[in-house]
């Protein structure tokens, strides 16, 4: 698989997960925000490292 | 590229937001909102993500499916009957074939091979109109009248861990969850159990994390036995799909949820 199937196929899961986290009644709202936090954090750290550098 | 814009650390945000509108009447309403930006700005940052950073992203969120790769050895079967809970349908029983064949027999009238094209441990499933729990009440009696002590033959985690994969129909990415019910493997995980033999995993999978089903029927976590590797397997865990996902956060909730989805109920 190329890298960028690989990156469509794994924007997609993410998407799905998205949703389903959104739609779920299983998961208190107080963990969702948490997974969402550190979801966000991950895209985050490596953005400003890459900002640093340029 | 697009960044995403902090005024303070996302952790001290929803901190602070939660326990400021703890007693508030529309806080449901408010998280809700705030869960909402927050999913939006990841969404809209996606497309400029590495394949890496998106791994990462992907790992944090639970897949919700109902169709989670569990796998069980029949030493959890077995222990089911011991602590009267039914496995639940979806968990796939790995046969260790190393078993007395009169075991074998047993299994074989409540299970049906599902796969058995690149393993030496097959897959099973429940046969139709099979009950789980009579399996594990007819093995437990043979167990108790051949008084049988199970050894672990030096590649029993290489065996196991492929048995798993075979069984559970794991996909590339995805972490399976082996419910042990020897009371010798206490929990391990079997990526650093091998490493020790000097072998790998012969799976598509990071790891494979074995656990006691009697440490989860108590509704103990086993990072309170001080295990490291363990404790080393936690984001490993946490890219599991439904009731796995929350062992990051280790608290009894976590594993509580972790019994109810993956193994059932007690009788």
């Amino acid at each position: 698989m190329t890298d960028e199937n690989d990156k469509s196929a794994l924007i997609t899961e993410i998407r799905k997960r998205i949703k389903y986290l959104t739609e779920t009644e299983e998961i208190p709202i107080e963990e969702k925000i948490e997974i969402a936090r550190r979801a966000l954090e991950k895209m985050g750290s490596e953005e400003q490292e890459e900002a640093v550098v340029q | 590229m697009s960044t995403v814009q902090h005024t303070s650390s996302p952790e001290q945000e929803a901190l602070e937001l939660i326990g400021t509108l703890a007693a508030a009447p529309e806080k449901t309403a408010v998280l809700q909102e705030f869960l909402t930006e927050r999913l939006k700005a990841l969404d809209t940052n996606l497309k400029d993500a590495s394949v890496d950073q998106l791994r990462k992203v992907l790992n944090e969120f639970p897949s919700g499916e109902p169709d989670s790769p569990v796998a069980a050895s029949t030493g959890a079967v077995e222990a089911c009957s011991v602590k009267g809970v039914e496995l639940d349908p979806r968990i796939q029983v790995v046969l260790d074939k190393s078993r007395s064949p009169i075991i074998q027999a047993v299994l074989d009238k409540y299970f049906t091979s599902v796969d058995a094209s690149h393993s030496d441990r097959i897959g099973w499933e429940l046969r139709d109109g099979a009950v789980a729990k009579d399996a594990v009440r007819e093995i437990d009696a043979l167990n108790r009248e051949l008084h049988r002590e199970t050894l672990l033959p030096t590649d029993y985690a290489a065996s196991l861990a492929e048995g798993y994969e075979t069984a559970a129909g794991a996909r590339t990415g995805e972490v399976v969850l082996g419910v042990s019910g020897s009371q010798k493997m206490d929990h391990w995980d079997m990526k650093s159990h091998l490493a020790e033999q000097n072998m790998s995993l012969p799976t598509r999978y990071d790891s494979i994390v074995s656990l006691n089903l009697s440490l989860l029927l108590r509704g103990e976590h086993p990072l309170e036995g001080g295990k490291k590797e363990l404790r080393d397997a936690r984001g490993v865990l946490a890219a599991y799909g439904t009731g796995l996902y929350a062992y990051d956060h280790v608290d009894s909730r976590s594993w509580a949820r972790l019994r109810l989805s993956a193994l059932g109920s007690p009788n």
